[in-house]
């Protein structure tokens, strides 16, 4: 049965069985009467859609709120520079409410997967029709809530995930130092040992020589990795001095056709005064990110890293000034892993900061980044001051 | 040559054998104890009263920093030499509390090669202070980042000999090190102990007053964190 007026359409969706996969996304239409439902979906217009085609789409601007009569849609999320598909939903579903909600952009891409019927209620015409029936406009928007409601709750959820992760890597990495790591120096003591002690010849004592060398070697790769889990001068010195110890080390290490770059890091207000550790280890990796990506894409010669912690606040900058990005291509691009770009937002989101990203082509890249803290009631006024430089590859 | 009674404590099978084997080389060493952990570390150094303990930071139980200063306690001649995987300055600050000499600390990564902990077992028992070169080095880059340090006021060469002298070196090994004639670095030696103000304490003592000297400044460096206090 085609659904085609409004009447049709409130039997369609009464006579629905919630199955658990839709029930996320999907309204209590039970909740309203049969007249308060067609009346709501006769502000709308019906539209029928043939199958692997577009509702709605990064960026397209619109901010109607789709009501899906018939027919399944996937619904795809942006994720590491590809469109992942998150969810199939079908008939009683509701699609595009969070544009049709705050008219920001689309935020996810929904396709057709097979022929459908959607009911379409434009902002405007929402609006006039919550003059006339604002009791049906306070449960819609209520049930909508709900939706995103949920959405949050899980978010929270995530985030508690994030920090548990963050410890295991912690842990990991410190049973790699103290134990792996001590035993391959152990190995190599005593290889040490019976290149003195034994009586080899010198081709043999050549071939053991190497071999030590090699395990040292190992080890001491086994440590760059181990830093690079979870950095122990992260867990026992606190953010500047394992920020600082990185770009030192990072620094040291020419990368093939770079241009010299300089990095100059300022501090205040750090002293002898720790972060939580939770905010140290999301800076610390949202910092590392930033510094990768200046010596991987931007081409960049100087670069300003700035880190300020005040009296209950924390405010950061990392400003470069290489080659940029396209930002007009799509404010999109911010919220897609480009450049890890939106797991740098997440890390300050995180903890209730905001991280803006401002970019040229031709000019550079800033980071101005800012995070609440816990009033303090002594504010060091030390401050501190480096600089890091590489050198271009002389190969 | 005097028998220098030694006491060993890591938690690792691995390291303990290690350690055993490079200090048998040296006929005067005797390993007297072995220990696990920090408690059986200290149980051991009461009952056998030995000169030197050789003891890791990371233990369980008790670490090597609490129990060196219960060995210390009881033990009050007895000398420590701690090997950390971190070269964390506040472990060594720690270290130092009770007193400088006889005291070495020694990172797992410079300890590969073995004459170093042959060494350090050796400097300590004399009463000196030894510090790793690796991380005396860092203190020195870290302090030369910041313009109001003392370190400033020394010379290039002088620097170096703080280095050396922190490496508890004495003027004969440094003079090797360095290639200098001994009375130059004696002299130089001498010189940045009166820039550092420790030329009032004698001998040995005095060198060890500059090492603490040295790392004690360090905490006027912004990022470096006062464990525990």
């Amino acid at each position: 049965m085609t659904v085609n007026s409004p009447a049709q359409m409130v039997t369609r969706l009464l006579s629905l069985t919630h199955t658990e996969e839709y029930k996320g996304q999907s309204l209590d239409y039970r909740e309203f009467s049969r007249s308060e439902l067609e009346c709501l979906l006769g502000i709308g217009t019906v539209r029928h859609l043939p199958a692997e085609e577009p509702l709605t789409d990064d960026h397209d601007g619109s901010t109607e709120i789709y009501f899906l009569m018939e027919g399944q849609v996937e619904v795809l999320v942006p994720i590491a520079d590809d469109w992942v598909k998150r969810a199939v939903l079908g008939p009683g579903s509701v699609l595009g409410e969070v544009a049709f909600l705050d008219m920001g952009s689309r935020t996810a891409r929904v396709l057709t997967a097979s022929p459908c019927t959607v009911v379409a209620i434009t902002r405007e015409d929402f609006l006039e029709f919550s003059a006339k029936h604002p009791s049906v406009a306070v449960r819609l928007l209520w049930q909508l809530g709900g939706i995103l409601g949920s959405r949050l709750r899980r978010l929270d959820l995530i985030d508690a995930t994030e920090v548990a992760r963050e410890q295991e890597l912690k842990a990991l990495a410190q049973e790699l130092h103290d134990e792996t790591m001590s035993d391959l120096t152990a190995l190599s003591m005593e290889l040490s040992l019976l290149g003195r002690v034994s009586q080899l010849d010198e081709a043999a004592q050549a071939d053991l020589s190497e071999t030590r060398g090699r395990l040292v070697a190992t080890n001491l790769r086994l440590r760059e990795i181990v830093r690079g889990i979870y950095p122990a001068e992260l867990v026992n010195l606190g953010l500047v001095a394992a920020f600082t110890s990185y770009l030192d080390n990072r620094m040291s290490r020419t990368v093939a056709g770079l241009t010299p770059l300089r990095i100059e890091l300022k501090t205040e207000g750090f002293g002898s005064q720790r972060l939580p550790e939770v905010i140290e280890i999301d800076l610390y990796r949202m910092l590392q990110q930033a510094v990768t990506n200046i010596i991987q894409h931007s081409q960049a010669s100087e670069v300003k890293i700035d880190l300020r912690w005040l009296q209950s606040e924390l405010r950061f900058e990392v400003v470069d000034d290489g080659r940029g990005f396209d930002q007009k291509r799509s404010h999109d691009n911010m919220n897609r892993t480009h450049f890890g770009l939106a797991n740098m937002k997440d890390r300050v989101e995180r903890h209730q900061g905001l991280l803006e990203i401002t970019s040229q082509v031709g000019t550079g890249t800033s980071l101005i980044g800012w995070m609440p803290t816990v009033n303090r009631e002594e504010v060091p006024t030390d401050s501190s001051a480096a600089t890091f430089t590489m050198k271009a590859d002389g190969g | 040559m005097d028998t220098i009674r030694i006491l060993l404590a890591d938690d690792s099978q691995y390291i303990r054998t290690a350690y055993q084997r490079i200090l048998e080389t040296q006929s005067n060493f005797h390993v007297v104890g072995v220990a696990s952990d920090g408690e059986e570390a200290v149980q051991k150094a009461l009952e056998l009263s030995p000169d030197v303990a050789v003891l890791d930071i990371r233990m369980p139980r008790v670490n090597g920093l609490e129990a060196a200063h219960r060995m210390i306690r009881d033990l009050p001649s007895i000398r420590i030499v701690m090997v950390s995987g971190y070269d964390d300055l506040g472990y060594v600050r720690e270290l130092l509390k009770d007193g400088p000499q006889g005291k070495a600390y020694l990172l797992k990564t410079s300890i590969e090669d073995v004459g170093e902990l042959i060494r350090a077992v050796e400097a300590v028992f004399k009463g000196g202070t030894v510090l790793d070169p690796n991380l005396v080095q860092k203190m020195v880059r870290v302090h030369l980042e910041h313009s109001n340090s003392e370190l400033h006021q020394l010379t290039d060469n002088e620097r170096e000999m703080l280095e050396l002298m922190a490496g508890g070196y004495e003027d004969q090994d440094i003079s090797l090190i360095a290639n200098l004639p001994l009375e130059q670095v004696a002299l130089l030696t001498q010189q940045v102990l009166e820039k550092l103000g420790e030329s009032n304490a004698a001998g040995m003592d005095q060198r060890s007053q500059a090492v603490v000297r040295f790392i004690n400044e360090s905490s006027s460096v912004s990022y470096i964190v006062d464990e525990g206090t």
